[in-house]
């Protein structure tokens, strides 16, 4: 072997294996083009042909069947200088055959060498996605071919830049396998090769004719079959400037809180629950308050309804729940649903409700609003955090100057004026009439 | 500074201050917003962020990462987590410093991915096969995920080993108002480097417990890495003496520094006779439960548990004085640690109290729970109120349906 290997005393391949000329043929070809050992890692798993990290000098890395490729991805965006070559067998091609895929529409910067010898040579011969039809050492349990996969096409479909199908009898494969390590982007070459491992195959060796033969009838033949197309590009790692954030908070002036207080925002997805929750915390939080919210939404199954509970207090919060609320906003019937009964409310808290919402009996200070007209003064964005703010005062939790005053002095960004707009709204209408009913129906005041 | 942020904000600030610079993941609920937030993070400080096309793929760029040079971490929930097992294994037998975190939802399957949850517990100490041992970390709180977040890559870097934090949904996803800054953190930990030489040996130690050198992939110098196991050279090995040699080698270097690897915060009240052992969100509730139980002028002490394998024992012997009788362990699953605790405490008797409805342990279901032991067997329970929590006083033998108040989260 050339002067990149160890020397071989225990040659692990079977004899008449093809394995050893394709690791021979690549370890010239990398001598050839001048790559010195730790500029190169050569990635393997799991196969027959994953014992040849041994017999090469280079950085090696030996990992789970059919993963090299993730592996070896790593390895190419922590050091992209190095030259990372993987050697995968037709049975990692099979098992890991989506990373094959994603590896190069990413253009992932790897030189993949699939050695496909058409079965299982270092398990029991079983057959596997790349055995052709008809070719299997065992027979398929209900003796009908399936077609092989075509790794080479699947590659050049999903962005591969070269692409290459030879024999591992072509005399010119070194040359191949030089063209594949010289190319850019994510390469491929897969090498069909003779595997002697059962008694059978042995005793009637495949020919090059043979080879050349089956790969035609399959439809899969050799020789280059794309170059060009995406090339990789390192991603880039140099530190760069960030805009500003949408929304920021500076602790300029403290926001007075009367009492420690809970808020129930009961809403769907897209009415801005959550969001809403995290501009009051963080509002409170840049007032020297403390703060605890937590998140209620259905990603699989369920109606869309989102609901975020509010914590403030002037002390720190230990606990994520959030019991017994001051103030509950309902935005849309999902919403409702989920609070489940509001029977359990107690007199004091304050339901702040779309006028149109049909609720559920209860016991708590009823406030109704006109939702929809606020969606056309503010915009959808602005709605639950307008309510949850007329609510926090209505309800004599912040004062409507205390609450402004520490926005106007606390807030930056771009979303500033927009939450001074929901937070004037609000305290406009918190300390003007509302109607609030009673809920028999009876108009109260809140 | 104080700050309003959730607990994956939290991980990714611990992260960035441990000196990650290489995160790949698949998106799933609740630890999808980790990548959104590190690439920004990274943006702005340089490193590698990617989404892949699926957790397999994700944990082995890690790894193929870290073993060139870069502080890796990966985060999923429970369902990638499995997927990440395989790999989980690879980083043990080539001793791959590899953050994986596991923001945890109700299982099992896809269940409820934004329901509380905290199930993980064994799983993550159990993930991979072999049965070696794997630091499992346990956030409890925004502030305590950010903490973690950089102990985590420590312990990973120091020792050479992946190291799994669970988070949750309720820690992941939830705000808290928190002050990052003020938190006090040791100092940096770099992986021990290997002896400047031309010839490496990538897996070479002198006593088991050691830590092997690391020298990159794509360095000065060529290195080896395998999955199999191998000898200092990193040569696949069937010589049994050095098949013992290294495996021993995965075993010592976690347990004979399983004291350092405890990280608890003792409240401990010398006249207790109960002692709350808490971990994960359950631990908020504990901690409103004892400021309770003492203002009521009761005695109760409490452990809060960050690192939960190897399981702390030095914390909880310190914590069994010999008037402790009751050890009380609320958690979000069916009472997974409260088994593991009955195996390492023999001088009281271990309850748990136990949610999985997706909803949270309430403070008040403790405070009930400690203070009931002398009024025992009358009590009364509110058929208006839901039942919350289980509570089995040993596994099997007694468990009853607790009135719980009504939480809403």
């Amino acid at each position: 072997m050339s002067l990149l290997t160890t020397p071989i005393d225990d040659p692990r391949f079977c004899p008449g294996c093809h394995h050893l000329r394709i690791l021979e043929e690549l370890a010239g070809a990398i001598g050839e083009l001048g790559l010195r050992p730790e500029e190169v890692c050569l990635v393997t798993d799991v196969g027959c042909v994953g014992l040849a990290d041994r017999y090469f000098n280079t950085h090696t890395f030996h990992g789970l069947h059919g993963r090299s490729v993730t592996y070896a991805e790593g390895i190419k965006r922590a050091r992209p200088d190095c030259t990372v070559i993987v050697l995968m067998g037709d049975g990692a091609c099979g098992i890991g055959a989506s990373h094959v895929v994603h590896a190069a529409r990413r253009g992932a910067g790897l030189h993949v060498i699939v050695c496909n010898n058409l079965r299982r040579g270092s398990g029991a011969g079983q057959y596997r996605s790349r055995t052709p039809g008809g070719h299997a050492p065992l027979p398929l349990p209900d003796r009908l071919p399936e077609h092989p996969f075509d790794i080479c096409q699947l590659a050049i479909a999903n962005g591969a830049s070269h692409v290459g199908r030879f024999s591992a009898f072509d005399p010119e494969l070194r040359r191949h396998l030089r063209e594949a390590l010289r190319a850019g982007g994510f390469v491929l070459l897969e090498c069909w090769e003779a595997c002697n491992a059962s008694a059978a195959a042995a005793a009637e060796p495949l020919t090059a004719e043979a080879l050349a033969t089956l790969a035609e009838r399959l439809g899969m033949p050799f020789g280059l079959l794309h170059t060009g197309g995406p090339r990789w590009r390192p991603a880039p790692q140099a530190a760069a400037e960030q805009p500003e954030p949408p929304l920021g908070f500076e602790p300029v002036r403290p926001l007075e809180l009367s009492q420690r207080a809970a808020v129930w925002l009961a809403g769907s997805d897209g009415q801005y629950v959550d969001f809403a929750a995290s501009v009051l915390g963080g509002l409170a939080t840049a007032g020297s308050l403390f703060a605890v919210q937590s998140t209620d939404r259905p990603i699989v199954g369920g109606d869309g309804y989102s609901v975020a509970t509010l914590v403030l207090s002037t002390q720190p919060i230990r606990h994520l729940g959030c019991d017994d609320p001051d103030v509950v906003v309902i935005l849309s019937s999902s919403g409702e649903r989920r609070l489940g009964s509001l029977g359990n409310l107690s007199p004091r808290c304050l339901v702040v409700a779309d006028k149109d919402l049909p609720l559920t009996p209860t016991r708590a200070t009823l406030a109704q609003v006109d939702a929809r007209s606020l969606v056309g003064e503010l915009g959808d964005a602005w709605v639950a955090l307008s309510l949850s703010a007329f609510g926090l005062v209505r309800r004599g939790l912040f004062t409507g100057e205390g609450l402004l005053a520490a926005a106007e002095a606390n807030l930056t960004g771009p979303l500033r004026a927009p939450v001074l707009a929901a937070l004037k709204r609000a305290v406009a209408q918190a300390v003007g009439p509302t109607a609030s009913r009673a809920p028999d129906g009876a108009s109260a005041r809140g | 500074m104080r700050e309003f942020i959730t607990g994956n904000q939290a991980i990714v600030r611990g992260a960035v201050r441990a000196g990650c610079n290489f995160y790949a993941a698949y998106p799933i609920t609740p630890a999808g917003s980790i990548c959104t937030e590190i690439r920004q993070a990274f943006a702005r400080l340089g490193g590698v962020a990617i989404q892949t096309e699926d957790q397999i793929a994700a944990i082995g760029q890690c790894i193929g990462a870290a073993m060139a040079g870069a502080r890796a971490m990966t985060a999923s929930s429970g369902p990638g987590l499995s997927l990440c097992s395989d790999n989980i294994g690879l980083a043990q037998m080539g001793e791959v410093p590899l953050v994986i975190v596991d923001c945890q939802r109700m299982g099992p399957a896809t269940a409820s991915a934004t329901a509380a949850g905290e199930g993980d517990v064994l799983f993550a100490r159990h993930v991979t096969s072999g049965g070696y041992p794997l630091p499992v970390l346990a956030a409890a709180d925004v502030a305590s995920a950010y903490r973690l977040t950089y102990e985590a890559f420590n312990i990973a870097e120091r020792l050479r080993t992946p190291v799994i934090l669970l988070a949750s949904k309720d820690i992941s996803l939830s705000r808290q108002t928190v002050d990052l800054e003020a938190i006090e953190l040791p100092p940096q930990a770099r992986r021990p480097p290997a002896p400047a030489g031309r010839a490496v040996l990538p897996y070479a130690v002198q006593a088991p417990a050691d830590v092997p050198g690391f020298a990159p992939l794509g360095g000065e110098h060529p290195v080896r890495f395998t999955g199999l196991v191998h000898d200092e050279a990193g040569m696949l090995t069937v010589d049994r003496a050095k098949i013992r040699r290294k495996l021993t080698h995965l075993r010592d270097k976690i347990l004979a520094r399983r004291h350092e690897l405890e990280l608890v915060e003792s409240d401990l009240d010398r006249r207790a006779e109960t002692l709350i052992v808490s971990y994960g969100v359950a631990d908020g509730a504990a901690r409103e439960a004892v400021a309770e139980i003492r203002a009521r002028g009761g005695y109760v002490s409490h452990l809060t548990l960050h690192s939960l394998w190897p399981v702390p024992r030095e914390a909880l012997r310190a914590a069994l004085t010999p008037r402790v009788r009751r050890v009380i362990v609320p958690e979000l699953n069916v009472g997974l640690y409260a088994d593991e605790l009955r195996k390492v405490i023999s001088t009281a008797e271990v309850e748990s109290i136990q949610r999985f409805d997706g909803g949270l342990i309430h403070p008040q279901t403790l405070v009930e729970h400690v203070l009931e032991a002398d009024r025992e067997p009358s009590r009364q329970q509110s058929p208006a109120e839901p039942a919350s929590a289980v509570t089995g006083k040993t596994a099997g033998r007694r468990s009853r349906t607790r009135g719980g108040r009504r939480c809403r989260s």
